[in-house]
């Protein structure tokens, strides 16, 4: 059946290389949390 | 009553299901906290009438059903907190001590105010360790204190976990680090989640793990020290490319002393690779324990860090744990990597798999009995496992990011891919089953064997 989490299925990334991580910025990461699209809430 | 099977069953249905859903009211008097333990079978919900509640320094918005299950926390009112919480056990809270004053918070909050004061008078921020013995609040220290940093001003310190034993942001048996950007997840012991494909309600948080691989430091030292130089030269060049981080500093939680080495020469070693200018240990005065590692590290410390060695009491609320609740939480990670938490979840990928198709590689366990002595020069080598249902039944293996066939010292300390589980093995038709986090096809990649066990 349906369920709360059922549209917010998704899968886990692989993990960062070594100078993939040193060069990552935490800003790109997304939340919903913010998120003001009523279709999302 | 036992003639009536039908009568005994629909009372024990009525007893649990009136239990889950009674709502209980409790009342934190300002400056106190409550101790919660909901078991691995039993969930429990709580909800903030009103108040202010944090959970490791992140408060608890009001009005929010927050969800738990197998986990030892505790709630602490910074002002008197009115709250309304369910379960499917009717005493989560631990008895005759649950509500407590919180004697220690003092300490915390000072420790906040001075690493804020070295961030802003110096672009290199403070490196700060926390150490002390098994149990004494490290682990919750560390999480508060990542929370503080976050909650007043736009810092984003780096969170490094050097005990393999326990999970954060990732499965048991590695080392990390994790830059802390937005709030934790309060509902989570491994407090919050790696990234994901998508957008998650709470931001997502991207580690860089490095695998031991093995549960005890004991097991191989020279391989924990390696796994730890491997972590401190990719956090170094992170710290260099990364102001704000370098600005926010480290905030590094350790194994327990007990299970360094007598002469402490890891913790010399931690001290120098994480350039720490702080260290804070936890010891109460009245515990011998305490007393006797104090006498130890109290020299050391003092002639690496000067002045900025601080010790403060244990954590007034930890709840005495063992290693059972330690197991479920280690499960819990593991579980939580491949299928997600009540949040968000995520879709594993199962497939099948020869027994030629998989390079798995093992680090020595020099405590293991029955094996060979293993020569000194020999110990940081890997050892190929041969498959089979008694070597990898229900195991835990990490992917690395080196190829198949790369060569042994370079697999040893390769970047972490990610995790697959191998969930059956078949000697006769020499195939497995095994558990993707990621769709596709197993990448072409070297294994490394854990000593981690799942069982679904
Ligand atoms: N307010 C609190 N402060 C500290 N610990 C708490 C608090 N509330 C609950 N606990 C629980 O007490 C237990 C011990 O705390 P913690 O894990 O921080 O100790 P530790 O020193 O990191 O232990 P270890 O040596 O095993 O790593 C944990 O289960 C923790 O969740
Ligand atoms: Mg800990």
């Amino acid at each position: 059946g349906a369920t709360a989490t059922q549209k917010n299925i998704q899968s886990r990334n692989w993990f960062l290389r070594d100078e993939e991580w040193a060069n990552f910025k935490d800003s790109i990461i997304t939340s919903t949390r913010f998120n003001s699209d009523p279709d999302e809430n | 009553m036992s003639f009536l099977p039908g009568l005994v069953e629909t009372t024990a249905v009525t007893d649990l299901y009136v239990d889950t859903n009674e709502v209980h009211r409790e009342k934190i008097p300002q400056g106190t906290i409550w101790k919660i333990k909901v078991p691995a079978d039993s969930k429990m919900t709580i909800n903030i009438v009103s108040g202010i509640a944090e959970i490791f320094g992140t408060e608890l918005a009001n009005n929010v059903e927050y969800s738990f299950s197998n986990w030892n926390f505790s709630i602490y009112a910074v002002e008197e907190v009115h709250l309304e919480w369910k379960g499917s056990d009717p005493h989560p809270i631990v008895e005759d001590e649950d509500l407590i004053s919180n004697r220690t918070a003092k300490y915390i909050y000072n420790l906040h105010f001075s690493l804020d004061k070295m961030r802003s008078t110096s672009f290199e921020g403070p490196n700060i360790l926390v150490i002390g013995n098994k149990g004494s609040g490290k682990t919750a220290l560390c999480r508060t204190l990542s929370s503080y940093s976050i909650k007043f001003k736009a810092y984003s310190p780096m969170f490094v976990n050097l005990n393999p034993q326990e999970a954060v942001f990732s499965p048991p048996g590695c080392l990390s680090a994790t830059p802390i950007s937005d709030i934790l997840d309060v509902e989570l012991p491994i407090w919050g989640q790696s990234m994901t494909s998508g957008a998650t309600a709470l931001h997502t948080k991207q580690p860089i793990l490095k695998l031991f691989g093995l549960e005890m430091i004991a097991e191989n030292p020279q391989r924990y020290l390696q796994t730890m130089d491997s972590l401190a030269s990719v956090i170094n060049s992170r710290l260099e490319k990364d102001s704000l981080v370098q600005r926010s500093g480290c905030i590094i939680d350790t194994p327990p002393l007990g299970q360094l080495s007598d002469d402490l020469h890891e913790l010399v070693h931690i001290i120098q690779k994480f350039r720490i200018n702080f260290v804070v240990m936890l010891a109460d005065v009245d515990n011998e324990e305490d007393t006797a590692t104090l006498e130890k590290v109290t020299p050391l410390a003092k002639s690496l860090v000067g002045d900025f060695f601080v010790k403060i009491p244990r954590l007034c609320g930890v709840i005495p744990s063992d290693d059972v609740y330690m197991r479920s939480l280690q499960r819990s990670s593991i579980r939580e990597y491949f299928y997600g938490n009540p949040g968000t979840a995520l879709s594993p990928f199962s497939l099948s798999l020869d027994f030629e198709d998989l390079v798995i590689w093992e680090p020595k366990n020099v405590l293991s009995n029955g094996e060979t002595a293993v020569e000194n020069n020999e110990i940081l080598n890997l050892s190929q496992v041969s498959i089979s249902p008694s070597s990898v039944q229900h195991a835990l293996i990490c992917i690395t990011h080196q190829d198949k066939h790369a060569k042994q010292e370079d697999v040893a300390n390769a970047a972490i891919l990610g995790f697959a589980l191998i969930t059956e093995v078949n000697e006769k038709r020499r195939k497995m089953r095994v558990l993707l986090p990621v769709p596709g096809n197993f990448p072409n990649n070297a294994c490394i064997l854990t000593s981690y066990r799942y069982l679904e």
